[in-house]
């Protein structure tokens, strides 16, 4: 009988428990993203998380839609559509429906940092060390047909280590968003559907996590009333 | 009296272009300026020809010289054989480029560069002078001055363009000329020479497509 009394008592504890967590722990509960936290306050640089914070702030403001419909205009009119509806809803800075081709190259930052972003395949290629195989495939670059197809200059990469791992990464990208080969440079097409990236830019990083969590709460009838000709 | 006609040509050239890329036509039209012989040899099952390559990059003083042959095969794509200063061929077929040079074999799909897929399009649609298919990606010109016509194609959407700015394509009895100005402001300029209208591919030249 006193066991019985016993355990009722740890119950109640522990629901008390659980609920002082719930009530109290959880809401202020986040994701911090940023590695130098992690550092020993010491060792820690104002500098540094300074302009981390900007950068990660400048990111999380951002946000992506990609419309896709089967056909290229379908996609294209009904990314027009949302274009037009994100701009009446007044809740971002701006909205990028064709963003201009300068936008859609790789960034100052990507640019610099080309050279240390290699995928691994080539680097197990250029591990191995085949020299006069390398020069051979950057000599045929230069004179391919199909040079402007490329990303980065061929006298830049001609190698195109940067634009294999910049495939790689929206590979990565595209298999999370229905298998649709998504390009930022030319819009690519997968199981016969079109997709339209478009770049918002939300006033604060509050407000775009909030509307992120709506979009993604509503997102069906969201997108729905912004673009009916895409469902 | 040379330098007079040489500074009259130079004139005329920047108006020439800008007169070009006045007002877009439509595909109908744009096919209606072009030559007999060249919409003719455009429907054959191939078209192969020799071409001579220069690219005028903004990183090097001088273009980069290349002359070849090429082949273009409805529904297969474009070998386009380098012969100097280096022998290579380069095959665009599907949404992939092959490079071949001394037995070795190297394949870039549309996974790796997707950019290719595009470019494999637009040279399947230059050689059968598609325009109703070039005309859904790009704005198309077109002019005809006695028996010289020309061609002009402005990507529609800008996705396109950090691709590829404008190109133009230059002829009179036979297409002679394509000039393609890519995404970064560089200029290619291939002219084309004894282009022939097959009907038949021969087998070898079969044989080189994957």
């Amino acid at each position: 009988m006193r066991q019985v009394a016993r355990f009722r008592l740890w119950l109640v504890a522990m629901l008390l428990l659980l609920t002082f967590f719930g009530l109290h722990t959880v809401p202020s509960l986040k994701v911090d993203s940023n590695l130098l936290a992690m550092l020993p306050v010491q060792q820690r640089d104002p500098g540094a998380e300074r302009a981390s914070r900007r950068v990660s702030d400048g990111f999380a403001r951002r946000l992506l839609f990609l419309v896709g419909a089967e056909e290229y205009p379908l996609a294209r009119t009904a990314a027009a559509e949302l274009a037009t509806n994100l701009r009446a809803s007044s809740a971002f800075d701006s909205v990028q429906f064709e963003p201009d081709a300068a936008a859609l190259r790789p960034s100052d930052a990507e640019h610099a940092a080309r050279f240390g972003l290699i995928a691994a395949p080539d680097r197990a290629r250029l591990a191995a060390g085949a020299a006069e195989a390398l020069r051979d495939e950057a000599l045929r670059a230069l004179y391919s047909p199909a040079g402007f197809a490329r990303l980065t200059a061929v006298v830049d990469d001609p190698l195109g280590l940067f634009d294999h791992q910049l495939a790689r990464h929206c590979q990565h990208l595209a298999a999370r968003l229905s298998k649709a080969a998504f390009w930022p440079s030319v819009m690519g097409a997968r199981s016969g559907c079109w997709y339209w990236p478009r770049l918002a830019t939300a006033r604060s990083r509050k407000r775009s996590r909030n509307l992120w969590r709506r979009l993604c709460g509503r997102r069906a009838s969201l997108l729905r009333r912004a673009a009916p000709k895409c469902w | 009296m040379r330098a007079g006609l040489l500074m009259a040509l130079l004139l005329a050239m920047p108006t020439a272009r800008a007169e070009l890329f006045t007002a877009p036509l439509r595909a109908a039209d744009v096919e209606a300026l072009v030559s007999a012989e060249t919409r003719a040899s455009a429907q054959g099952a191939a078209l192969t020809g020799d071409f001579v390559q220069k690219k005028f990059l903004a990183e090097l003083p001088q273009p980069l010289r290349s002359s070849g042959d090429f082949v273009y095969a409805r529904d297969r794509g474009v070998i386009w054989r380098v012969r100097q200063p280096l022998s290579a061929e380069y095959i665009l077929a599907g949404n992939a480029l092959i490079t071949r040079e001394g037995g070795i074999e190297q394949r870039l799909g549309a996974d790796a560069q997707p950019g290719l897929a595009a470019v494999s399009r637009l040279f399947a649609a230059l050689f059968a002078l598609d325009l109703e298919s070039l005309e859904r990606d790009f704005l198309l010109y077109g002019e005809r001055r006695g028996n010289h016509w020309s061609i002009g194609l402005r990507p529609r959407h800008t996705a396109l363009a950090s691709a590829l700015i404008e190109a133009r394509l230059d002829g009179s009895r036979q297409l002679e000329q394509v000039v393609i100005i890519d995404g970064r402001g560089d200029r290619t300029e291939v002219e084309l020479e004894h282009l022939q209208s097959v009907k038949v591919l021969p087998a070898d030249a079969l044989a080189r497509f994957p």
